[in-house]
């Protein structure tokens, strides 16, 4: 009897990486609700939202979704959906830093640099929805879907590099040091996305090198964006000998 | 804020104390100060805010949390105020201070300041404690209550300890784990005139005010 071992580890990684996520959302919600400030409200909402689109990408993983035609979305648009709410998220994370930087310094040109990326991304990401519901399998197959394919994702690569630096040079200037943590963290768990990507190119999908390099970097990753969420605030615990009673 | 008051007395914070509020960032100290000062104007009392931020975005933070002001406390702020708020130069911020109290000497007063943290960053603990210990001495000389409002997390936990000894009062707020849940508690760590109040409470921050109520696990 033959153990399918790439497969297996694929479905251990996605149970404790959904494990983490359902977690880390729970969380990040109860912490949305308990913080008064807008700055940390929005970061348990931002955080609760990148946790929640991360799950159908796990899911999908797990699932043979067809590569082309329109049933095809079902597997792009959760990753599409994914990439544009770390840009948003780390965008937001970026100016927050950049508020709390004494200085007030342009982390890596991210003002100037913000923009452009976004249309970029935004092209791209309807680029690759167009063409999943326009072209037709074959024509997805053929060269020009591969260097549509092959173009959005070297340009995902350094695009996410220059958010991850800008995130982790960000967070080191920013003076607030509970947020410069939790950015400092969100900036790593992006940085697993890119080495992902790039460390998996020469294998071949499926494979058991493939699969110990993307669940590894994906349960790094994810359990790096709980840390963030959970960095918000120091949480203590309840001393137990102290009764719980109202003053007479 | 009546479930405060009567957590603390039936009179709220006691007369000529200085009270300091430690938290950790974006827990809702500064709103615990926005109404405090909230009920201090509409009781007619004179009320200072001493920030290290502008007033417009102190303003905007208030509207935020639901504190709506009528009459406007004098501000001394980084900007927006006509006495500046120079966290370089405490000596000038210290003077300001006692001298805008001072003038006001004949009505109750209330101080609302964030200015605590960022200058325990920026100077050596001695000196600050010394600073605090003779700022805090001459508002207590006429019939106020200072409100100083401490980031934890930001200082050593021995910063924080020697500070709290000069203080009337501690009020701590953080958020605790509950198995999986996080809740944000509130302890009054220590109050003049008062028995130690065992236990932890819940707060709440709406449009209405600050509602505290005994935690019961």
């Amino acid at each position: 009897m033959s153990v399918d071992i790439p497969g297996a580890i694929n479905a251990v990684c996605t149970f404790v990486v959904i494990g983490i996520l359902l977690v880390g959302i729970f969380r990040a919600l109860e912490m949305r609700r308990a913080f008064v400030a807008g700055a940390y409200r929005n970061r348990a909402t931002w955080s609760a939202l990148l946790m929640l689109v991360i799950i159908p990408t796990q899911v999908e993983s797990s699932v043979n979704l067809p590569e082309t035609g329109l049933l095809s979305l079902v597997s792009i648009i959760p990753f599409l959906a994914l990439v544009f709410v770390i840009f948003a998220y780390a965008d937001q994370s970026v100016l927050v830093a950049i508020e709390t930087d004494f200085f007030h310094r342009d982390t890596l040109g991210w003002l100037r640099a913000r923009w452009p990326v976004a249309v970029f991304l935004v092209c791209f990401l309807a680029v690759e929805v167009v063409g999943a519901i326009v072209l037709t399998p074959a024509e997805q197959n053929s060269l020009l879907g591969d260097l549509l394919n092959g173009v959005f994702f070297f340009s995902l690569v350094p695009i996410l590099g220059y958010v991850t630096g800008a995130l982790i040079v960000g967070a080191r200037r920013s003076a607030d040091q509970t947020l410069r943590r939790s950015i400092l963290l969100l900036g790593l768990a992006i940085s697993t996305l890119v080495i992902s990507f790039v460390v998996s190119t020469p294998f071949a999908t499926g494979s058991l090198p493939y699969v110990i390099v993307n669940q590894g970097t994906a349960v790094v990753g994810i359990y790096l964006i709980y840390r963030s969420v959970m960095a918000l605030s120091p949480i203590g615990k309840i001393e137990r000998e102290v009764g719980s009673t109202a003053p007479s | 804020m009546p479930s405060l008051d009567k957590l603390l007395g039936s009179d709220g914070y006691p007369d000529r104390t200085a009270i300091l509020v430690v938290g950790p960032p974006g827990i809702g100290k500064e709103a615990l100060g926005y109404w405090f000062m909230r009920s201090g104007l509409v009781q007619g009392d004179y009320c200072l805010y001493a920030t290290h931020r502008p007033v417009s975005d102190v303003l905007r933070d208030m509207k935020g949390v639901g504190v709506a002001i009528d009459k406007v406390p004098e501000w001394i702020a980084s900007s927006g105020s006509p006495v500046k708020c120079d966290l370089r130069d405490p000596s000038s911020l210290s003077f300001n201070i006692k001298e805008a109290a001072h003038r006001n000497r004949t009505r109750r007063t209330k101080v609302v300041t964030d200015v605590l943290s960022p200058l325990l960053v920026l100077n050596p603990l001695e000196s600050m404690y010394s600073y605090w210990s003779q700022l805090l001495a001459d508002l207590k000389q006429q019939d106020s209550v200072t409100f100083a409002l401490a980031e934890e997390g930001m200082h050593p936990p021995n910063v924080l300890t020697t500070m709290e000894q000069l203080f009337d009062g501690v009020i701590e707020m953080r958020l605790y784990e509950e198995g999986l849940a996080i809740t944000p508690l509130f302890r009054v760590r220590k109050m003049l005139g008062l028995a130690p109040l065992h236990g932890y409470f819940r707060f709440s921050v709406s449009n209405t005010g600050m509602e505290v109520l005994p935690h019961v696990r």
